[in-house]
């Protein structure tokens, strides 16, 4: 459907970086082919230092792109006055702001700013615009509140709605998340998914959270630490390695189930055969992995049961073992405890007492 | 009032139907505001007209009024009093106090910092500075008494460039250093800087001329002219107006330069005038009331606590209103009132109010605000 829809913001050949004085520009990123359709939520990934913000700052028009153009609506951006601009795209920054007295309403009737003359009043439209942002971005409650009384993910969630009264095309929000907590991420994550259809607007945001980024977006942008940008479905780029190649590191794999970067810590070869039902399987897996063992569909070796029970009880036996290798006992902590015991007896070495695996 | 307010609550009402309203809010809150501003009016006619009332020889209010009305004044001698001398100096410190204040809102939002103020970051003493220099390297006597109108016009200007110097020099380290509290600092340190400067050429010249520059770092309403004050007035009342117009820019820049250029606005713009106009006020109010100190800074927070608003487009104008009110009222309590043969200083008496607002905010961490 999106390609029949002209794209609301096109990079062309876009060399994105730095013009310094005396001194060559320095290119971040090269040679940039980028579409951002209406009603698409697009984000933006890559490790830090790769040019995520300079991509931003060029999109948005911050910083003049040192070759090729970025489209608005298929208008030249650097030839939009910044007016004109405002007009069609709107910015939401990382940091929070402090503006003093403000109320909400106040603050979200700053984004109709573009469209009024410097001394001119609220038009209805201007009144209506505001209303319309308030309740897309939820935050209708908050209307007559202080800014500075509201909790960092309401704040957040009003910046938005200030941005979202300048009535955008685009809409481009530089790391959203980074000061909120798990659930006011997953609500601002499900409040964008949902603007992308009441405002039909194109959402472009950068973030360090891989899962949200993957799970949620509809194009994910991958900046690489080489200076390029691939543009694909999250699952294209989680499935060709294209995620794990620019964010692994030593020591790190990408971890499919979890959609995130793990440390890869197989300490030992053991494997295990884990039989279990529903979310029971999934966290004793998750066990599994913790205490350095590999898991195996294969149930000839160690075969891991599990009783659901609070807490579960385990037992690791397997018919082609010894008798003396059982064990069983109650709870994940004994099952990991065990495990580590058993791989690190096996390596010849103390288990260490540090958990192995930890979200990128 | 009332009638009109229940007619449109009525329609509002049938609205509401339709649309979820907030309306009903949205009209006490303009009601309020309007409320605040009549009350400061109210509070401004009443300080005018006490200060030209009384004084070392008292003018029953009834004279007053008939005299500023233009009409015929009881006796010549109260006449003389009111238009010679308790009438410039009031206009003067009318000017005085909404120049500063409104110079002083703006440099809070530019500066991003809450102690911003064209007294506490030494732009006065940039003023000072400047109209000494050209003074002192003319053949005037005293201050700007016994020029004639086109060196008066230069003492100004070389004031105006003064004040403009030490501002850039202030924002240009704001915007590196970012912690209010150190740019504070540095502008009171700008400020000794200027004074020591304007000290050392004193010295050198004219010891006769130290009395006149003295009374000038202390401020005073009390010796403008009416010549004088068509300049004030003409160049006040252009630049209060110019002021009007940056309000909404001034708004989108309390969210931060980034912000404020997404939304389209001409940051360097933005500066560049606002600066100006600070410049421009604060430099001729020095050049001819001295450096009144302190009404600047308390003056913005006194209009947004009150008005509970940062929205420029109000506290602009409710900022001029406290500001005239301050230096009257402290004209009044430092020598005005008749009561004693005493004359104070102004400053001593406006660091009685911005002292206090200064620790408030210091105390309540508003001067911690993030710098973007």
């Amino acid at each position: 459907m999106s390609e029949v829809l002209k794209p609301a913001l096109q990079a062309l050949g876009v060399t994105a970086g730095y013009r310094r004085r005396r001194h060559p520009a320095v290119a971040v990123l090269q040679d940039l082919q980028l579409e951002a359709h209406p009603g698409e939520l697009i984000t933006l990934i890559g490790p830090n230092g790769a040019g995520k913000s300079t991509l931003l700052r060029t999109l948005v028009g911050a910083q003049p792109p040192l070759a090729g153009k970025v489209l608005l609506d298929g208008v030249d951006l650097t030839t939009l006055s910044p007016r004109r601009r405002a007009q069609r795209l709107a910015v939401v920054l990382t940091e929070p702001v402090d503006v003093g007295l403000m109320t909400v309403e106040a603050v979200v009737a700053l984004g109709r700013i573009p469209f009024r003359p410097w001394a001119g009043r609220e038009s209805k439209r201007d009144r209506d615009a505001v209303d319309q942002a308030l309740a897309d971005a939820g935050v209708e409650d908050l209307r007559h509140r202080m800014l500075s009384d509201l909790s960092d993910g309401e704040r957040q969630r009003v910046m938005v709605a200030r941005a979202l009264a300048q009535e955008p095309a685009v809409l481009v929000l530089d790391e959203p998340t980074a000061f909120l907590d798990v659930a006011r991420r997953i609500e601002l994550a499900a409040m964008l998914t949902k603007l992308t259809t009441t405002t039909g607007a194109a959402i472009i945001l950068s973030t360090h959270d891989l899962g949200f980024a993957l799970r949620r977006a509809d194009q994910v942008w991958l900046v690489g630490g080489d200076g390029t940008v691939t543009a694909s479905a999250p699952e294209d780029l989680a499935y060709d390695g294209a995620i794990a190649r620019t964010f692994a590191g030593d020591n790190m794999s990408f971890d499919d189930a979890s959609a995130t970067v793990v440390v890869a810590d197989v300490t030992s070869d053991a494997t295990v055969h884990v039989v279990a039902d529903g979310r029971l399987k999934l966290w004793t897996e998750h066990a599994v992995r913790r205490a350095g063992w590999a898991l195996t569909g294969n149930a000839s070796g160690h075969v891991l049961q599990v009783e659901p029970d609070s807490p579960c009880r385990w037992r690791l036996n397997g018919t082609h073992l010894p008798a003396a290798t059982h064990a069983e006992g109650v709870g994940f902590d004994s099952l990991v405890a065990h495990l580590r015991g058993r791989g690190a007896a096996r390596n010849g070495k103390a288990p260490s007492p540090t958990s192995r695996r930890a979200p990128q | 009032m009332s009638d009109s307010g229940t007619v449109v609550d009525d329609t509002v009402k049938t609205e509401a139907v339709a649309v979820p309203s907030h309306k009903p809010g949205a009209r006490r809150r303009v009601g309020y505001v309007a409320g605040v501003f009549v009350l400061l009016l109210v509070l401004l006619l009443g300080a005018v007209v006490v200060l030209i009332a009384q004084g070392s020889i008292p003018i029953p209010i009834s004279e007053v009024l008939r005299i500023l009305t233009g009409q015929e004044a009881l006796t010549e001698v109260h006449r003389t009093i009111v238009m010679d001398a308790r009438l410039p100096k009031v206009i003067a410190g009318l000017l005085a106090g909404s120049a500063l204040a409104v110079g002083g809102a703006q440099m809070q939002t530019l500066f991003r910092n809450p102690l911003a103020d064209p007294f506490v970051l030494g732009v006065s003493s940039g003023a000072i500075l400047g109209a000494a220099i050209v003074i002192l390297g003319t053949s005037g006597v005293g201050w700007l008494a016994g020029l004639g109108v086109v060196s008066q016009l230069g003492v100004t200007g070389a004031a105006v460039v003064g004040a403009a110097a030490v501002l850039l020099i202030a924002l240009g380290i704001a915007r590196r250093i970012g912690d209010p509290v150190v740019v504070l600092v540095v502008g009171v340190m700008l400020g000794y800087l200027a004074g020591a400067i304007v000290d050392v050429l004193v010295y050198y010249t004219d010891p006769e001329r130290l009395q006149a520059l003295a009374a000038f770092t202390r401020g005073s309403v009390r010796n403008v002219t009416w010549s004088e004050l068509q300049i004030i007035t003409v160049a006040c009342v252009c630049v209060l107006g110019l002021s009007c117009f940056l309000s909404q820019p001034l708004n989108a820049l309390l969210l931060g330069e980034r912000y404020a250029s997404s939304m389209g606005v001409n940051v360097r713009q933005v500066h560049f005038l606002s600066l100006a106009s600070v410049a421009v006020l604060s430099g001729i109010i020095t050049a001819y009331c001295g450096a009144i100190g302190f009404v600047g800074l308390a003056a913005p927070h006194l209009a947004r606590g009150v008005l509970r608003t940062a929205d420029h487009r109000s506290v602009l104008p409710a900022s001029a209103l406290v500001g005239a009110v301050i230096v009257l009222v402290a004209e009044y309590v430092a020598g005005g009132n008749g009561l004693t043969t005493v004359s104070l200083p102004l400053n001593s008496v406006t660091a009685f109010v911005g002292a206090p607002v200064i620790l408030w905010v210091l105390l309540t961490g508003r001067a911690k605000r993030r710098v973007g």
